[in-house]
């Protein structure tokens, strides 16, 4: 028995297992082929979160044996379980899109676009200034999901050409594999028939299904317009004693002879299928996860071209991110992403598309769309945007940047020796031996480079981002003055030191090129950006992305997911080289198509043999 | 003490020891906060004790990366229900929906913080949970005991616990679990024969006196699965 061996023997089986994996090891040792094989199995899992296959698992072993645990990385990373993107890195950056750390939100666009930049192996600095976000690709648009509530409301179902109001009551609609049973349903084959909401009598799904008669009290939806029929999540719904109803109303099965024109026709760009015609927001009002669970998922479903059903659980679709709806035809939620992971929990990473954040934003019906110079990666898009500017006066959006890409807290940076001509007139001077010592090193800074972020707005009630670049215009008024919210937030508590900075637009300076915060490491983008001063936020996040310290955060951050703790003071030391090679590329991964700038699959692969390879 | 170990029974409760020594080891090493949860006021200071240098440090798995282990390792698939999941059945569509309810509850009933020593008592619970939740559904709906327990003598029709569980057969069964949800090379020998003889006490104990009927074979089969299920190689990583 060897020595490893008998510590188990003598700990017991799980409390050896722990052991194995937390021991200190002593550098340099050669490993075993069995202590290779164990490494390698947690190191897959410790990147998975699942465990490997046995082939993966063997070719895994002989990395570590030939001494390249990077090697071994890539592998696992490569996986085709995608769990290096399901899990590790949807966790790992869902925390750094909120204040509180919570990794355990839904997939959202945050998410979504760090692992689709990852995937795509693009430089990873441009998670702060790129003009970029990743949505479902085209072909996982096409259905439409929405929530119906089970609720008591008189069941109503419509006679062949009968108007709505003559509804007749029936007890029973059974929808089970695509099948409606309807007793005594009436229709004959070739019928087109549609769902109603009740109350206004608007037309639900938006299109016309065409009926197929199964016998006198069973009809499948043959088809319709789009060539799907409406199904069932589960396949299997029976909906008794209940209609379904949404949030607005009840929604009636109804047929008739005649051919229905959709509801509306919402222009699109077509060059960005991301907007569907003809499609009523109330449909996709569905949130997956929920407290309230108490709803039945209803789906389009499709037909091959040969007729048969595509089962959408092999095809799976979803909503598309913008709604084309009057007011709602905002960047309004993240529905779009949770419902990607809902109905593709393991292949989603694969079917993310890359897009823009101005495609996406041209598509929004508001007068004034977020304009290029102040996109700025994942600081706005949605799910940090509502951390960063909902309500206050956006210096939050910094203090986020810092906190998430920088791993500094605002009393890190703090510097009392910036000059402080940006710190706005909210912040109180007197008395100034106070603002010297407690205000200024923060303001200093925070003020100056939040300038960025001026036009932004999130609203709270209605959950989108308001961009209102002309709204700071004209002398601050008493209202503004208590104004908490709303475009002209920027003027808040004016009155306060009037002397003060006033923001009218969104330029901004960075005094931190001087004085201790230095060494951030403040390199020049290669667009030539100057670091001192800019317009918008895309040209200060630039400007933040090239930071040495940015690279080193990521770094950091990337070291203790792999490692499970912080570094020692030597480590740290090494960390620092890693970073460099992040920022130049490590062209010795040419062959994973990982050895560009900032390239993040990289920098795994790097950092795990500081840790991993090595037994007592 | 910086690592502390203990002896234990592979029940239901080393998912409680196996947290306990590691919720012990990561206090002690970082102060209370979690492997990924670094502590913000101090972001970037460094582990004073140089001899971790080289390490890698145990870990927890997210409840999702947990959940996604026993849908491998079940073969359940909750998360993608076309591979066992069928409609014309409706037994397997109610388990299926029951399967997939619990999950989502177990889900979204988490603490926010990821940290080891805040979510303590809820999240072992909930793995806890989860593991009997997949369990029930191997032992329950006829199916997928068919398919999880192909070629074993627990695929088909069962006898009363007594008649079901001969030494043999316990043997069967423990291998049987230990190979699919563990691996069959993941581990020394060594702590593969402890394993397969805490699974046999807590089978054995667990079997004393019930009634010789198919339901509390089941029930048997469904304790000594939970304890698999919800031990440190589904957890840890």
């Amino acid at each position: 028995m060897n020595r490893t061996g008998a510590k188990l023997k003598l700990l017991g089986f799980l409390g050896g297992f722990g052991l194995l994996m937390a021991a200190p090891i002593f550098v340099g040792a050669q490993l075993s082929p069995e202590a290779a094989e164990e490494q390698a199995f947690r190191l897959y899992q410790r990147i998975n979160g699942q465990p490997p296959k046995l082939e993966t698992l063997e070719a895994m072993r002989d990395d570590f044996l030939a001494g390249q645990v990077d090697r071994a990385t890539f592998r696992a990373m490569n996986s085709p379980s995608l769990g290096f993107y399901r899990s590790t890195l949807k966790s790992m950056f869902n925390a750094l899109s909120n204040p509180q750390r919570d990794e355990t939100l839904p997939l959202n666009d945050f998410s979504a676009t760090v692992v689709g930049i990852v995937r795509d192996n693009l430089p990873f600095n441009k998670i702060l200034y790129g003009d970029i976000m990743y949505t479902g690709d085209d072909e996982s648009m096409d259905f439409y999901t929405f929530r119906a509530l089970p609720n008591n409301i008189s069941r109503t179902y419509c006679g062949v050409n009968t108007n709505p109001a003559d509804c007749v009551d029936i007890e029973t609609i059974t929808f089970e594999d695509g099948i409606f049973t309807i007793p005594n349903h009436g229709l004959i084959d070739g019928q087109r028939f549609r769902f109603l909401r009740v109350a206004t009598q608007e037309n639900f799904l938006g299109a016309n299904n065409i009926a197929e008669v199964v016998n006198d009290n069973q009809i499948r939806m043959a088809s319709n317009e789009r060539g799907y029929f409406i199904g069932d999540f589960r396949s299997t719904l029976t909906i008794s004693q209940q209609d379904v109803v949404d949030d607005e109303g009840v929604i009636l099965l109804i047929h008739e002879f005649a051919s229905l024109e959709p509801a509306s026709k919402a222009s699109r760009n077509p060059s960005l299928p991301l907007v569907r015609d003809n499609q009523s927001q109330n449909n996709i009002n569905f949130a997956p996860g929920s407290p309230n669970n108490n709803f039945l998922n209803l789906q389009y479903r499709a037909f091959d071209e040969e007729g048969e059903l595509v089962d959408f659980r092999e095809d799976p679709k979803t909503i598309p991110l913008l709604n084309p709806a009057g007011a709602a035809s905002r960047y309004q939620d993240n529905h779009h992403y949770q419902l990607i992971e809902w109905f593709m929990p393991q292949i989603w990473p694969s079917r993310l598309q890359r897009r823009t954040q101005t495609e996406v934003y041209a598509q929004v019906s508001t007068t004034e769309r977020v304009s290029e110079a102040d996109i700025m990666g994942l600081v706005t898009l949605r799910e940090m945007a509502q951390h960063n500017f909902t309500a206050g006066t956006n210096r939050a959006a910094f203090q986020n940047i810092m906190s998430s890409f920088f791993c500094k807290n605002m009393s890190q940076v703090a510097d009392s020796s910036a000059p402080d001509n940006r710190v706005r007139r909210d912040i109180a001077r007197s008395p100034f031996s106070e603002y010297q010592n407690s205000c200024r090193g923060c303001h200093a800074g925070m003020d100056a480079m939040s300038g960025a972020f001026a036009y932004f707005d999130f609203d709270a009630n209605n959950e989108y981002l308001n961009y209102s670049p002309s709204a700071l215009v004209g002398a601050p008024n008493d209202n503004d003055n208590s104004g908490v919210s709303g475009p002209r937030k920027q003027y808040r508590a004016h009155t306060t030191y009037p002397p003060g900075h006033l923001p009218t637009d969104n330029s901004w300076q960075n005094p931190w090129t001087a004085g201790p915060n230095i060494v951030l490491g403040w390199n020049l983008p290669s667009s030539g950006q100057s670091l001192q001063s800019g317009v918008g936020a895309r040209a200060l996040g630039e400007v933040l992305a090239h930071t040495d310290a940015f690279g080193e955060c990521m770094t950091r951050r990337s070291f203790e997911r792999i490692c499970g703790r912080p570094p020692t003071a030597n480590e740290l030391k090494e960390l620092k080289e890693v970073s460099t090679d992040f920022r130049l590329g490590m062209p010795e991964y040419a062959s994973e198509e990982a050895d560009g700038v900032y390239n993040f699959k990289a920098l795994f692969a790097r950092i795990t043999p500081m840790c991993w390879g090595r037994l007592p | 003490m910086k690592y502390r170990y203990k002896l234990f029974r592979l029940t239901p409760l080393c998912l409680f020891t196996v947290f306990g020594l590691v919720g012990c080891q990561l206090d002690s090493e970082f102060g209370g906060g979690g492997p990924h949860s670094p502590v913000e006021t101090n972001e970037l200071d460094p582990l004073s004790d140089e001899s971790l240098a080289g390490t890698h440090q145990l870990t927890i798995k997210t409840l999702h990366q947990v959940v996604e282990a026993m849908d491998q390792r079940t073969g359940i698939r909750a998360f993608l229900p076309s591979e066992t999941f069928d409609a014309s059945n409706p037994r397997m569509t109610g388990t299926y929906t029951e399967l997939r309810l619990q999950i989502q509850n177990a889900l979204t009933s988490l603490p926010t913080s990821p940290q080891a020593s805040a979510s303590s008592p809820s999240h072992y619970l909930t793995i806890f949970h989860l593991a009997y939740i997949f369990c029930r559904v191997l032992n329950k709906n006829p199916e997928a005991r068919a398919r999880f327990y192909e070629g074993t003598p627990f695929a088909g029709a069962l006898a009363g616990p007594t008649a079901t569980f001969t030494p043999e057969n316990r043997g069967i069964l423990i291998n049987h679990l230990l190979d699919r949800f563990w691996g069959v090379r993941s581990f020394k020998s060594e702590s593969r024969l402890e394993a397969e003889a805490d699974l046999d006490d807590l089978l054995q104990f667990v079997q004393a006196g019930t009634a010789q009927n198919d339901f509390n074979t089941r029930l048997v089969m469904r304790a000594v699965c939970t304890a698999a299920l919800g031990s440190a190689p589904i957890v840890l990583q």
